[in-house]
């Protein structure tokens, strides 16, 4: 199996997953300082943003399991470098392989829209999971939670207008050549 | 770009020197502390407990010697703290869900928070990316987890000084990528932000990919480590420290009876 996996991907799909992580962590930060802090319009751009880079990146990397290993890299590096995203690092990598499930569900990669219905499963349980995962923590005093849900809920709304950018993204892209799946 | 990863020989001659506390723990030392007591910290739910381990990670974070971050980290936590213990405060007012119960109660997750960045902050700030990456190669990761968590480490800075550039073009054009420009033309500003950057990824993955490829990257080569990494003496002291921690933390949580004004209403 590991073998497999070894020549899972080609290198240049690996340097492609780890560009388009840095990338869109990178942007993410920049519009979180830009929008000074937690605002609804800065949640929502943020997310949106993510949701595109995701989109793109998949459809550059048409393989099963880049998802997950986006997620992975991603989560290793803000773990490492920032200390962020500690509390939804599980979460997101169990949505991960949600996503994955999703893709397989509907026919695998070489289902047209295999990257948007993998991102789509990804965002929803990536926020269901991490909700199920604060209530853990703060389970004493659960009204904390509560309160954070109007913040996730907007968030979401910015992710799947991101769907809609990252398709119309796809669809430039393809346009000039540059993504040929 | 090229000028974002230049080493400054002088500076780094003079961190060398400065070398001390956790500086000289081993990274994979730091990792194990770090996802031990994270977990420690979500499982363990009695007070007591929490204060154990609180206490164990702040002294460890004492050691990263850098007491301005630290100082900003607990301020901020305890602004956070101040305004849900506020907001308690004005529910329990009307409600009386509290039912008597102490205030102390409701720390228990902001312990458990504080813990967590105690324990993280450290491997952030005293360690470089070249120990992170010999560490994670060390634990023989894959070439398929490797490779990417190597670019994306090595790639941010390029892209924090790319969006310097998009801004600074942005600038000369009149737009200024602020929190009111955000705010009256979402659309524009994060299609402003967004394509230049897009383009800038896209053009990076083919040409390093290429590159990785061509220096036969993936080949099963074994290559030397520029540093090797060395566990001494210094980091098995301080994982047995912090395994006697942790033992003491679950003692703590079976064997010590909280008082019923200390626990909190939902367990």
């Amino acid at each position: 199996m590991y073998k497999n996996l070894k020549h899972h991907w080609s290198i240049q799909e690996l340097v492609t997953i780890g560009v388009f992580a840095a990338a869109a962590k990178v942007i993410t930060m920049v519009v979180a300082l830009a929008g000074g802090g937690m605002n609804p319009v800065t949640l929502l751009i943020k997310n949106l943003i993510f949701t595109t880079f995701f989109i793109v990146m998949l459809y550059k990397v048409r393989k099963s399991g880049t998802i997950m290993l986006f997620t992975f890299v991603s989560l290793i590096v803000s773990l490492l470098l920032m200390g962020a995203e500690a509390s939804t690092s599980l979460g997101m990598f169990m949505a991960s392989f949600i996503g994955e499930f999703f893709i397989l569900l509907f026919g695998g990669m070489k289902n047209k829209y295999a990257p948007i219905i993998g991102v789509a499963a990804f965002d929803l349980s990536y926020r269901v999971l991490s909700m199920f995962l604060a209530y853990m923590v703060m389970r004493e005093t659960p009204e904390i939670v509560y309160a954070v849900i109007p913040i996730i809920a907007i968030g979401y709304l910015g992710a799947i207008i991101g769907l809609y950018t990252g398709i119309k993204a796809v669809k430039e892209l393809r346009y000039a050549g540059i993504v040929r799946s | 770009m090229q000028e974002s990863f230049a080493v400054n020989t002088s500076l780094s001659v003079k961190n060398n020197i400065q070398l001390k506390g956790l500086y000289l723990i081993d990274v994979r030392t730091k990792l194990i502390i770090t996802a031990l007591t994270s977990l420690a910290a979500i499982i363990l739910s009695s007070i007591y407990a929490q204060i154990v381990l609180l206490a164990a990670s702040f002294i460890y974070a004492l050691y990263m010697r850098k007491p301005k971050v630290m100082v900003l980290t607990y301020l901020f936590v305890t602004i956070i703290m101040i305004i849900a213990v506020t907001s308690i405060y004005i529910i329990n007012y009307f409600t009386n869900f509290m039912q008597g119960r102490s205030y102390f109660a409701i720390t228990v997750p902001f312990m458990r928070m504080v813990t967590m960045v105690n324990v993280v902050l450290p491997l952030a700030f005293t360690t470089n990316i070249q120990s992170i990456l010999t560490a994670l190669k060390s634990f023989n990761l894959p070439l398929f987890i490797y490779l990417p968590v190597a670019v994306m480490i090595r790639f941010i800075p390029a892209f924090i000084n790319d969006i310097k550039q998009i801004m600074q073009s942005l600038a000369t054009r009149g737009i200024e990528v602020k929190f009111i420009t955000l705010l009256k033309q979402p659309v524009k500003m994060g299609r402003y932000l967004f394509m230049p950057l897009l383009f800038r990824s896209l053009r990076a993955s083919e040409e390093l990919g290429i590159a990785a490829e061509l220096k036969g990257i993936g080949n099963d080569v074994k290559v030397t480590p520029y540093k090797r990494l060395s566990f001494s003496i210094n980091d098995l002291l301080l994982l047995i420290s912090f395994a006697t921690v942790l033992v003491s933390a679950f003692f703590v949580q079976s064997y010590i009876e909280v008082p019923e004004s200390l626990r909190s209403l939902h367990r």
